[in-house]
């Protein structure tokens, strides 16, 4: 029924096109330049050991640590912090208070990564080698420190939507029938909010885990396995940038590709599992 | 609930809030305090003499103009290539999008605005390295690289916000145009378009910014520590993120340590400017700006 | 009386939920037909069938056969000699909130021309006046062409809504309560406007001001559960008479004939519009 499409409206179909096609390249590209490690058998050493490539051991294991340990303890300090703030936005602070941290924590998403990471280095990580008494100061704890306040931005204003949109009515019975405001929060609000709340956390681990400048410039970058979150760590992130191989045929270039779709496949998991809960789960249920 | 647990959780809200407020005046405190003595001319054009420098007359070798220079050419490029692609595709989702295929899409979309921007310049050095044992040496990072790679980081964000904003305009103008005869195309280009252009804008503005910060991508795909101005497309050049970050890691005296906060001050500054334009701009829907 | 527009049949679904059940009428050419109703049952989707403006709502289907009587003859509005931008350029439709778009006056009134692609024609100021002139409009804003539209007062917007609306000289005119967001005071001024319309035009009009209705309606018809009845039917077999909406119209007026207030009998502020039901989307 339609009549034939202009060549404008082409023009948009074939955009959309390009970019989901390059999306599924990426992955294709990693996967064939991976593919050889895995092809000879390898695929479970790379999960094993050891990095030593002088030694022919590319295990990318002590990498996948680091990288889940400093994202999941920068997770552990930041929801704390983020569901703090954003219940003080939504419903603590007087709103002029309220408004002004909101644009506050906004402005703060656009501070760049690395600027984190200068002033970190010159500020935390003295603190953090006094403190210890052990290393140099840059380790997972004092990565996983800067990385909490990273994300914290994008956790907060992805909860104080969720906390926004549940509907007035339901904060006015809670009210009526003589609730205080901290009732009002973990009776109603938070309840009602989860999914959305759910999302930010999502958002804000895949955040987390796909950081390279934090963690290359304060985790420390050791190779191996670390034991405790005061040693020092190198992620998955890290790793692809700090390896730089000439000899572009040789397994050990073709591990960070291993990494490479490690992290793709978590942020993919990640990002179907927020889609998920968007559409299928109700604010409100 | 008890009064003195109720206490005790509202302080801790409170606790929290200072706690980030506080990080932020110290990193922005800290910054200012290290990098605001170091802004002079001898910080941007070293012993070069500073029209001489602008004008490409004279290289400049101990500062950060090359740098300044390489990101905001980075940031143009990226962005010319990013904006015309991204909002179509958004236009495209908002006003053609059906069924499975805007499904689809919206899935692939949301893959890619989570991929770490590592993996991205991982992909941008790959193909540079196809193309460098394919066409015998001829081709390395470069500024063309990175650009691209880049679009490529912001083309969701892109995508998305023109989606959003399309998609929000409200039914009683989306149907003005069409009542009066119009094509689907001509409400979009002359009714639609126009009635989100702020926010659209904004959103721009907001990928410029994220253009301007990225250190991942540029790492692997054509910044160095000093490459000059760059001349042409295929050259490498040299990124303020880049810099900042190679000081953080190998300074070689208090000099060069001082000019690395001066860099970071100026980062922040850029990316502290494009983020209030962006958010001045989505907020003030300015009637006059729409008024044609 | 020649009829303009007939439909047959017709029955309109809002995903899978039954709006409009077997509409069949006629309305005559050179009148004024009123479609009243409860506020939400139909009224204003049934103008969108007239100009196919329904195909431009997501979830929206349709049954049944709509024809227009063009130069004689009766054809099919959804045939496909007829390009559907052909048909509403014939069917111009005026909405319940004025929507001027954000631009000059002028702009406004030249703006289906543009997109016609008659934008550059000769005598585009005496058309710009004519339909100016047309809707009542012209003597206050002939000074003040290039001002923002969006500065006119309520009425005003409205007017040039139906002044842009009335530029490509369309032989239809549907009108979905077109005085419901304005103020009374100038609600007066559009109803004379028209009435003067109905030389030129034919009328469709929902609106659920029975007064209004009584002024300068010349047919009425009143949407019951999906069915239009003609207000012809005796009092006792339309089952919307046994309604307190219906009795409202079948009974004589006890006020004067000059009536100039707008006030709708008992519903307020409670008005649908055009489009579907708005859910909350949450992002």
């Amino acid at each position: 029924m339609r009549a034939s499409r202009s060549l404008i409206e082409w023009f948009f179909f074939l955009s959309a096109a390009l970019c989901g096609l390059l999306t599924l390249a990426l992955f294709l590209l990693m996967f064939w330049f991976g593919l050889p490690l895995l092809g000879e058998g390898q695929t479970l050493q790379l999960f094993q050991g050891r990095w030593n490539p002088s030694q022919g051991q590319y295990s990318i294991y002590p990498m996948l640590v680091g990288s889940l340990s400093i994202a999941l303890l920068a997770m552990l300090f930041s929801l704390p912090l983020s569901l703090g703030t954003s219940f003080l936005i939504t419903t603590l602070a007087p709103k002029r208070l309220a408004g002004l941290l909101l644009d506050t924590i906004r402005l703060m998403s656009g501070i760049p990564t690395v600027i984190y990471g200068l002033v970190a280095v010159f500020l935390l990580v003295p603190i953090m080698r006094e403190s210890l008494a052990k290393g140099n100061g840059m380790c997972i704890l004092t990565a996983a420190m800067v990385l909490a306040i990273l994300i914290a931005p994008t956790m907060i204003i992805f909860f104080v939507n969720a906390l926004r949109s549940i509907p007035i009515h339901f904060i006015l019975a809670a009210d009526a029938l003589g609730a205080s405001r901290v009732d009002r929060l973990i009776h109603i609000l938070l309840p009602q909010a989860w999914p959305g709340i759910l999302t930010g956390i999502l958002m804000g681990l895949g955040r987390a885990l796909g950081d390279t400048m934090i963690s290359l410039m304060l985790a420390g970058n050791a190779l191996a396995m670390p034991q405790s979150v005061t040693d020092s760590a190198r992620t998955l992130t890290a790793h692809i940038g700090l390896v730089i191989a000439d000899d572009f045929e040789s397994l050990e270039f073709r591990s960070i590709f291993a990494c490479g779709m490690v992290l793709y496949i978590f942020t993919t998991i990640g990002a179907a599992l927020a889609r998920f809960l968007n559409q299928r789960l109700p604010t409100g249920s | 609930m008890k009064p003195g647990l109720e206490k005790t959780l509202i302080s801790l809200c409170w606790l929290s809030g200072f706690v980030l407020l506080g990080a932020v005046i110290i990193l922005v405190g800290y910054l200012a305090y290290r990098g605001i003595p170091t802004l002079n001319r001898h910080l941007l054009f070293g012993d070069t003499p500073p029209l001489d420098a602008m004008l490409m007359k004279q290289q400049v070798f101990d500062g950060l103009f090359p740098a300044i220079v390489g990101t905001l050419a980075l940031l143009a490029i990226a962005i010319i290539i990013a904006v015309p692609i991204g909002v179509a595709a958004g236009i495209y989702m908002a006003e053609y999008g059906r069924g499975p295929v805007k499904k689809l899409f919206s899935l692939l979309f949301d893959i890619l605005a989570a991929i770490p921007s590592i993996v991205i310049g991982l992909c941008g050095l790959t193909v540079i390295l196809i193309l460098h044992n394919r066409f015998e040496g001829r081709f390395a990072p470069c500024l063309i690289l990175s650009a691209l790679s880049l679009a490529f980081l912001v083309m969701p964000y892109l995508i998305r916000t023109t989606q959003m904003a399309l998609e929000s305009v409200p039914p009683a103008i989306r149907l003005t145009a069409p009542a009066l005869g119009s094509s689907k195309l001509q409400n979009i280009l002359l009714v639609l378009l126009p009635s989100c252009l702020p926010e659209i804008t904004g959103g721009i503005i907001l990928a410029t910014g994220r253009c301007a910060e990225d250190t991942a991508v540029i790492m692997l795909t054509g910044a160095v520590t000093s490459a000059g101005i760059p001349r042409s497309f295929l050259d490498q050049y040299e990124a303020l993120p880049f810099y900042i970050y190679y000081i953080s890691a190998q300074y070689s005296g208090p000099a060069e340590l001082a000019s690395g906060f001066g860099a970071a001050l100026i980062l922040l500054v850029i990316c502290g400017l494009l983020f209030t334009l962006s958010f001045w701009l989505r907020r003030r829907l300015t009637t006059s700006l729409l008024y044609r | 009386m020649t009829i303009k527009i007939r439909t047959h049949n017709i029955s309109f679904w809002y995903n899978d939920h039954q709006v409009l059940n077997n509409i069949s009428i006629e309305i005559p050419e050179h009148t004024i037909t009123a479609i009243t109703g409860p506020s939400g049952n139909g009224k204003s989707t049934f103008l969108t069938v007239l100009n196919r403006l329904w195909e431009e709502i997501p979830g929206a289907r349709i049954s049944g056969l709509a024809e227009i009587e063009l130069q004689g003859n009766f054809i099919d509005t959804c045939d496909p000699s007829l390009p559907v931008r052909q048909l509403r350029r014939r069917v111009g439709m005026v909405f319940q909130q004025p929507n001027p778009l954000p631009m000059s006056i002028r702009k406004n009134i030249v703006f289906p021309l543009t997109i016609a692609g008659k934008g550059k024609q000769k005598d585009l100021e005496k058309k710009i006046r004519n339909a100016l002139k047309r809707a009542l409009l012209w003597d206050e804003v002939k000074d003040r062409l290039n001002d923002d539209a969006r500065k006119l007062s309520g009425g005003q917007q409205q007017r040039l809504c139906i002044a842009r609306a009335l530029v490509l000289e369309p032989s239809v005119l549907l009108l979905d309560e077109p005085t419901a967001s304005v103020d009374p005071a100038a609600c007066e001024g559009i109803e004379q406007l028209l009435l003067s319309l109905k030389a030129n035009c034919t009328l469709v009009m929902v609106t659920h001001y029975l007064d209004q209705v009584r002024r300068i309606a010349d047919t009425v018809l009143t949407m019951h559960e999906g069915q239009l009845f003609p207000q012809n039917d005796s009092a006792e077999t339309s089952p919307c008479s046994q309604t307190e909406y219906g009795r409202g119209v079948t009974e004589p007026s006890s006020s004067t004939q000059s009536q100039t207030s707008c006030f709708p009998p008992c519903q307020a502020g409670n008005q649908k519009s055009v489009l579907p039901p708005q859910e909350t989307v949450s992002m």
